[in-house]
């Protein structure tokens, strides 16, 4: 059941099992885990139904390292949270990601991926995939011949897409229905938590206070409760909850908050148009016979990663395409209907999309009829650099001076790169090249940011809503905010779920990793009859 | 018909065996036949040698100049980056340093084999990772070689 707090008519009290705050992709999965189930379960959200102007507020901040984009835009407060916005990529990490490499200082998880792998398959049934497959075995589901590439220096790897008819899934829509009927999983909305409070010792969470922006209380007792608002506010909320520990929960070894990372996505090289047809369909979003749709792209291979001494590191190929077509109409009436909105400039629409209707005609029979990628009249063709970013401790979010309309501290974001970052696609750019030539696929002119010694980026680098690394994972306290089961290191019932507890990124979208280790959090609670 | 005309005109005819059984014809006409096929056939081989085995360029000895003039044709872009590659290695800038390397001492003068030769090296240039980024466009070095002759040899002509 939902109930809006700021419709409560007075301060909330609520006893549960399990308390789950956020209710973005990880906080909703283990809380569907547990619906009709004997367990009681709070789920605690910020944000309403739909995105509010005064909500979105509360995630105000200052960029105060490399640039990024505005902190009220990075990250949305609703149910169903950043999913409800997204673009539905998802990929799977590789081996090495979750491997410690001598040349990346701070890599290396806990877990293996032997361990996630079990997963997998769960986590993509939540998300609407098709069968787990985000490798070369693609290539045989699209009835295409792969490019004969060296393995040596380059492989395929896929994303698949997470979505339903209209397309990209919100969790929050297709979920909302189970939780309003669901007899043992309360969502309060509106309630923006305000403190973590812990026992004297700090040992144990007794509860949790939560208000909303006009004053209304909400205290929730639990035996077991999870962080699940994302990794700059998991960081912010334990960090601002200090009345026990002065720098904040979980903080003993000042981790909370460093190791931020990103996947610095760069526009990185220029492909020559001529020739170059059959390289610009081959790794455009396209779907299978069985209905799911994968985009191809281009990965270092491990062992030129060591050779090099490299980060994980991905190239896809993007292109644009003419702002007054017929196609960009067509696609803007789309989701404009989507969202059952009427476009203020429908006649102009209607009549590029008339004007153009051979080229948006057939790539709707593309589309539609043949499950392909729509292939309109094509300005430029790019390949876009998708890498990992080096664990860092000094790229951090921390407390800001200034303070919301709640009165809680923002966060700002010191988002740090280093020479790793930057070089890694520099050898990525020089490989693909020298791979999409070699075989006389495509020739490629690098952007001459990539050939100076500068260690400039461009100020677009980066443009991605993954945020990681801020209560990393290990076993050590030392090296970590949690362990190898999410559990805060030094309190027995607080745990953390989400991205924020990667210990590194890898090159590929963070979605469906979320919801494989909120899963096995989930398991995790059942194994050890925590619930 | 007399017995003997009947035997002249049985020896003006040949037996030919085919697979359902024995045909007479004429010998006039299996020549005339046999003569044709030969012509047709002398044809069809010419026409695939030519669409097939013809080499690039033509069959007749050639100099460099002329050999990657025909590979490459006037290409501005290849003289460009031509002229890059000399800026960036100008220990290369040497005709007969850079002619060698590129074709080596014994080339035949056919335009051909200065095909085959080229695309083996630059086969090896990436398989050695012998990659070069020139302006941002990423080569083998063969064909940035290859643009810094023909540039060489563009100088010495408007020189001369």
């Amino acid at each position: 059941m939902f109930i809006d707090l700021e419709l409560a008519g007075g301060d909330v009290a609520i006893d549960a099992d399990l308390c789950v705050i956020g209710a973005g992709a990880a906080g909703i999965t283990i809380a569907r885990e547990f619906a009709e189930s004997s367990t009681k379960v709070c789920v605690l959200e910020s944000g309403g139904s739909e995105l509010e102007l005064e909500t979105q507020d509360l995630c105000a901040g200052r960029n105060i390292g490399h640039p990024y984009m505005d902190l009220d835009i990075a990250r949305f407060r609703l149910f169903g949270g950043s999913t409800s916005f997204w673009g539905g990529a998802c990929g799977w990490l590789s081996k090495i990601a979750f491997e410690e490499r001598p040349w990346v200082p701070h890599s290396g998880w806990p877990i293996s991926k032997e361990d996630l792998d079990q997963f997998q398959q769960r986590a993509a049934r939540f998300l609407q995939l098709g069968a787990p497959l985000f490798d070369e075995r693609v290539w045989g589901e699209l009835g295409i011949e792969p490019l004969a590439l060296d393995g040596t220096k380059l492989h395929d790897c896929f994303y698949q897409f997470s979505r339903d008819f209209w397309g990209p899934l919100y969790i929050g829509k297709r979920e909302r229905d189970r939780f309003e009927k669901s007899a043992n999983v309360q969502v309060v909305l509106h309630a923006n938590v305000v403190n973590i409070q812990s026992s004297e010792n700090a040992a144990v969470v007794e509860r949790v206070d939560a208000r909303t922006l006009r004053g209304i209380e909400c205290t929730v007792k639990a035996r077991v409760y999870v962080l699940a608002c994302g990794g700059i506010d998991n960081a912010r909320i334990l960090l601002y909850s200090d009345n026990v520990e002065p720098h904040g929960l979980g903080n003993r070894y000042d981790l909370v908050g460093r190791f931020f990372m990103n996947h610095p996505n760069a526009h990185c090289a220029t492909l020559a148009r001529q020739g170059i047809g059959d390289f610009v369909g081959r790794y455009t979003k396209q779907g299978a016979a069985d209905g799911t749709w994968y985009q191809g792209y281009l990965c270092l291979a491990d062992g030129i990663q060591g050779r090099e001494r490299v980060l994980n590191a991905a190239a896809r190929m993007v292109y644009s395409t003419t702002p007054d077509s017929g196609m960009t109409a067509a696609r803007r009436l789309w989701h404009k209907l989507r969202k059952g909105e009427v476009p203020d400039d429908l006649g102009t629409m209607l009549w590029r999309i008339a004007r153009d209707i051979d080229e948006v005609a057939y790539n709707a029979y593309r589309q539609f009829v043949e499950k392909k990628a729509a292939v309109p009249s094509v300005g430029s063709v790019y390949l876009v650099s998708e890498t990992e970013q080096a664990p860092n401790p000094n790229s951090r979010v921390v407390l800001s001076r200034q303070r919301d309309a709640l009165g809680l501290p923002q966060a700002d974001l010191d988002w740090q790169l280093t020479d790793l970052d930057k070089r890694t696609i520099v050898v990525l750019a020089k490989t693909v090249g020298s791979e999409l030539a070699r075989l006389n696929v495509a020739r490629m002119q690098i952007d001459d940011w990539l050939l100076s010694d500068d260690g400039a980026w461009p100020p677009d680098a980066g443009r991605h809503h993954h945020h990681m690394g801020t209560t990393r994972m290990a076993d050590d306290p030392k090296n970590g905010v949690v362990n190898r089961n999410c559990r805060v290191h030094g309190i027995d019932n607080l745990y953390v779920a989400g991205s924020s507890v990667f210990p590194t990124s890898g090159d590929t979208t963070p979605t469906l990793t979320i919801v494989a280790l909120a899963l096995r959090l989930a398991d995790h609670f059942r194994n050890e009859h925590l619930l | 018909m007399s017995r003997a005309a009947g035997e002249e005109q049985n020896t003006s005819m040949i037996s030919i065996r085919t697979s359902i059984g024995q045909r007479q014809v004429g010998r006039r006409q299996f020549l005339l036949s046999a003569f044709f096929s030969v012509v047709l056939a002398c044809t069809w081989f010419r026409w695939r040698r030519a669409q097939v085995w013809t080499p690039v360029g033509g069959t007749q000895p050639c100099d460099l100049e002329t050999g990657l003039g025909r590979l490459f044709g006037d290409h501005q872009a290849l003289l460009a980056l031509g002229g890059r590659y000399l800026e960036s290695f100008p220990e290369e800038a040497d005709y007969r340093r850079l002619s060698t390397a590129l074709v080596g001492p014994s080339w035949t003068g056919q335009v051909e084999d200065l095909r085959c030769r080229l695309a083996d090296a630059r086969s090896q240039d990436f398989s050695h990772d012998d990659v070069l980024v020139l302006d941002g466009w990423v080569m083998a070095r063969t064909e940035g070689r290859v643009g810094a002759l023909m540039m060489m040899m563009s100088d010495r002509r408007h020189v001369h």
